[in-house]
């Protein structure tokens, strides 16, 4: 059960960085591309969750993860408090 | 030849000749057609845009350098060439390859605008909170990028 939770939210995310980032590119918004990255990095920090405590369980990727959920939410920071153009 | 819409003040303009002795009260027109409104929120966030909207659609054919346009709504160069860039990238406008501008919207929008420009004739202070009422363009965009079909579709 777990491990389909961990799936859904990796694909969630995924899904919303495709949709802001596609937004981007049809019109360019700084919004839209930081939210996108963030949301890459939120994808990516489920997928890294997943790995962790799926497949590759002799390694602890805990950094990993804290690492990309902390670039992730720095790139929206960054669109929301200082590139408020 | 009379420019179409002329500035009287900093942030006053003056009705196209002909217009400004007809007064026309909100409970004799009805409310601000749907169309117009939703063309408002989705594409225009300030007068001055929808002015120079306006001022393209007048004269169609007609193509104009930020320059020009400037001059015409007594602007600036460098703010009424962001509005031109701006109405180009919603394909309100066209940019050609000496760097003039002309109308450019698809017939079905170019109804709406002209709809749009009787409404700001007729009464402007509505039109204008109806501007500054919409949500910010950044936010704007935000809510629309998880629209899976796009408005043109539905």
């Amino acid at each position: 059960m777990a491990e389909v939770v961990y799936v859904l939210c990796a694909l969630t995310s995924l899904t919303c960085a495709i949709l802001l980032l596609r937004a981007h590119r049809r019109r360019p918004a700084s919004l839209l591309l930081w939210s996108g990255l963030c949301f890459a990095g939120l994808a990516a920090n489920n997928a890294l969750l997943f790995l962790d405590k799926v497949v590759i369980t002799e390694v602890d990727l805990g950094i990993l993860r804290a690492l990309s959920g902390l670039i992730a939410l720095l790139f929206l920071m960054y669109a929301l408090i200082w590139d408020t153009r | 030849m009379p420019s179409a819409l002329r500035p009287v003040g900093a942030f006053e303009t003056r009705p196209p000749v002909g217009l400004s002795s007809i007064h026309v009260s909100e409970g004799d027109i009805g409310p601000v057609p749907d169309s117009v409104e939703n063309f408002i929120r989705k594409n225009i966030n300030s007068v001055e845009q929808l002015e120079v909207l306006i001022l393209l659609r007048r004269q169609p054919d007609r193509e104009w350098s930020p320059r020009e346009v400037a001059q015409e709504m007594r602007s600036t160069t460098s703010a009424i060439e962001l509005r031109l860039e701006d109405l180009v990238n919603r394909r309100l406008a066209k940019r050609s390859e000496s760097g003039t501008y002309s109308f450019a919207a698809p017939a079905k929008v170019a109804t709406v605008i002209d709809e749009t420009a009787g409404q700001y004739s007729a009464r402007r202070t509505t039109i204008i909170q109806m501007i500054f009422s919409a949500p910010s363009d950044s936010v704007r965009s935000f809510a629309d990028a998880f629209r899976l079909r796009s408005e043109d579709e539905e």
